[in-house]
């Protein structure tokens, strides 16, 4: 079934809405009209034509009906010129005050509606509100009996829309250039996932924002602080705003053909709600850097069979990594960076390794310019990897002096996440050895 | 499901690995459902009666919480909390391979750089 996740439409289909309010709202009138324009693989629903609600449409202050046969005649007009246009849904323009929100009347309709056309959606204005409406309309019983008042909240969701000041043309116009470089059809049915939008996560989120990829979930739990700006995507007037939205702003804005979904929450403090996102991804990118995060999402990543790509850099942005993992095909990131000290000590001998003390080791200095290599690499291996491309590598390390190794990180075959029960074996064995020793 | 039932195999190993090195700890459950291992620590003659390693919903992914109570330490230092949570590792050292018996061992290292006084200079 087609869901619909995000509406855009231009500045000048927008306009025929208002001119239709304008009109009609203030002599206490409902209105409303049909909005028809394409639906693409990723949910996706771009208006192409507003159209009212034709010359036998019937209005009243509470209630309005259009004309269908007028809209019938339209649309088959619109199919000529572009066959893959349809009917997406209808707007309905309210004469009152108040939010935009739908009658239990309107969900049930709505609900019916939609087992004929499962994309039908519902833009609704009041004089103080817009929003654009879907229903679900499988029950838990997985009929479709009517919904009750205290059940309509649950059915029903708010999907974002995104007007654009010029009418782009095709979505293949945008991608132009692109198209014939990249397997535009697999991209666009993709949806990634990526978490940690700091200085190299916002710039992955950008670069694959522009591929072509269908839906890119980002999650994040900061704000941009004035100590980002100088290597974030996020500029001086978004700075107090969320991550998660300054990134979403930066991929719509480059291709408002991307459906991007944004969560703002700490992935550590949340794992099963990141579990169930990450549960309908592609791929999963983890861009924060933190050891606890990958950890966390390469249990994911394994236990739910997901490519990922995870990538950072050392101190002082002096190199950067980038591995990507197919799940018991390739090394996991617990294969790699599983090999830890267990000693409190490994900080100390790290500092002293790389000549610093320890204080420094932690104020995460580095240029954006060292930050953006090994970022750019884990977006074009991300897309690699989405396109089924067959790399015979999966490890790249990289250092700031443009130096850059490609490498076969193996399996580990003692690894605590992937050969789990293999190393619960060596585990118990090592020891009762070491015991009878 | 909690990770215990999910993961036997490991939650086994757990419990060999404690019980196998003579770890003179219970196993046991804590109002919240989370599995934890419960006994005294005696370090360089300072007696601990109620030492806890807690294990928490998405072990091994996540670190074990560490207290040591009865009596506690002073919160004074940088790495005891208010409720006798001591900070005996950093998240980023944290990896999956760890078991509770790592996390035991390092207690007790933890206890002896804090009675020899060099907890806040190495920790």
């Amino acid at each position: 079934m087609t869901i619909v996740r995000k509406v855009l439409l231009t500045q000048d289909e927008f306009k025929k809405i208002e001119e239709d309010k304008n009109e009609w709202l203030p002599k206490g009138m409902e209105t409303g009209g049909y909005i028809f324009g394409k639906l693409y693989p990723n949910g996706l629903a771009e208006i192409k034509h507003v159209v009212d609600g034709g010359p036998k449409a019937e209005r009243s202050p509470i209630s309005f009906s259009g004309d269908n046969e007028n809209a019938t005649r339209v649309k088959e007009e619109l199919q000529k010129e572009d066959p893959e246009i349809r009917l997406l849904g209808e707007y309905h323009l309210h004469p009152w005050e108040g939010p935009a929100n739908l009658s239990l009347g309107d969900v049930n309709q709505l609900r019916e509606v939609k087992k004929q056309r499962p994309w039908f959606i519902v833009l609704l204005n009041t004089k103080d509100d817009y929003k654009i409406w879907d229903v679900e309309t499988e029950s838990t019983s997985g009929d479709h009996e009517s919904v009750s008042q205290p059940q309509m909240e649950s059915y029903l969701k708010s999907i974002p829309y995104q007007i654009v000041k010029t009418d782009l043309g095709s979505k293949e116009n945008l991608l132009d250039r692109v198209l014939k470089i990249t397997k535009h059809d697999i991209l666009m049915k993709k949806t990634v996932l990526i978490v940690g939008l700091g200085s190299g996560g916002s710039t992955i989120a950008k670069y694959l924002g522009c591929t072509g990829i269908g839906r890119i979930i980002l999650i994040d739990n900061e704000e941009l602080e004035t100590v980002n700006l100088i290597r974030h995507e996020g500029g001086l007037e978004e700075i107090g705003k969320p991550k998660v939205e300054i990134c979403k702003r930066t991929i719509e804005s480059h291709n408002p053909f991307a459906v991007v979904e944004t969560y703002n929450f700490d992935a550590t403090k949340y794992f099963t709600k990141l579990e169930k996102i990450a549960s309908e991804v592609d791929l999963i990118i983890g861009s924060s850097g933190s050891n606890k995060v990958n950890n966390l999402l390469n249990k994911i990543s394994v236990e739910m069979k997901i490519p990922a790509v995870y990538g950072g850099v050392y101190e002082k942005a002096s190199g950067g990594y980038v591995l990507t993992v197919k799940p018991f095909e390739t090394a996991c990131y617990n294969c790699l960076f599983g090999i830890t000290s267990r000693s409190y000590s490994v900080d100390r001998e790290a500092a002293k390794r790389y000549g610093l003390d320890e204080n420094e080791l932690h104020q995460q200095q580095g240029l954006w310019i060292d930050i953006s290599f090994p970022s750019l690499i884990a977006s074009k291996m991300a897309l690699a990897i989405l396109q089924d491309e067959q790399l015979d590598y999966n490890l790249v390390l990289y250092d700031s002096s443009l130096e850059i190794k490609k490498l076969k990180a193996a399996r580990r075959e003692d690894c605590a996440v992937c050969n789990e029960e293999r190393w619960i074996r060596k585990t118990l064995e090592s020891n009762l050895r070491f015991d009878k020793d | 499901m909690p990770w215990y039932l999910r993961k036997k195999k490991r939650l086994m190993l757990e419990i060999e690995l404690m019980e196998s090195k003579g770890v003179n700890f219970q196993l046991c459950q804590n109002d919240y459902g989370d599995l934890l291992w419960r006994g005294p620590l005696c370090v360089l003659g300072h007696y601990h009666k109620d030492v806890r390693l807690v294990y928490l919903a998405d072990f091994p992914y996540e670190p074990m919480d560490v207290y040591v109570l009865e009596p506690s330490l002073p919160t004074s230092y940088h790495h005891v909390f208010s409720d006798g949570r001591i900070c005996y590792i950093k998240p980023e050292e944290w990896n999956p391979s760890w078991t509770a018996y790592d996390v035991y061992l390092t207690t007790i290292r933890f206890l002896h750089d804090f009675y020899l006084e060099e907890i806040d200079r190495f920790w």
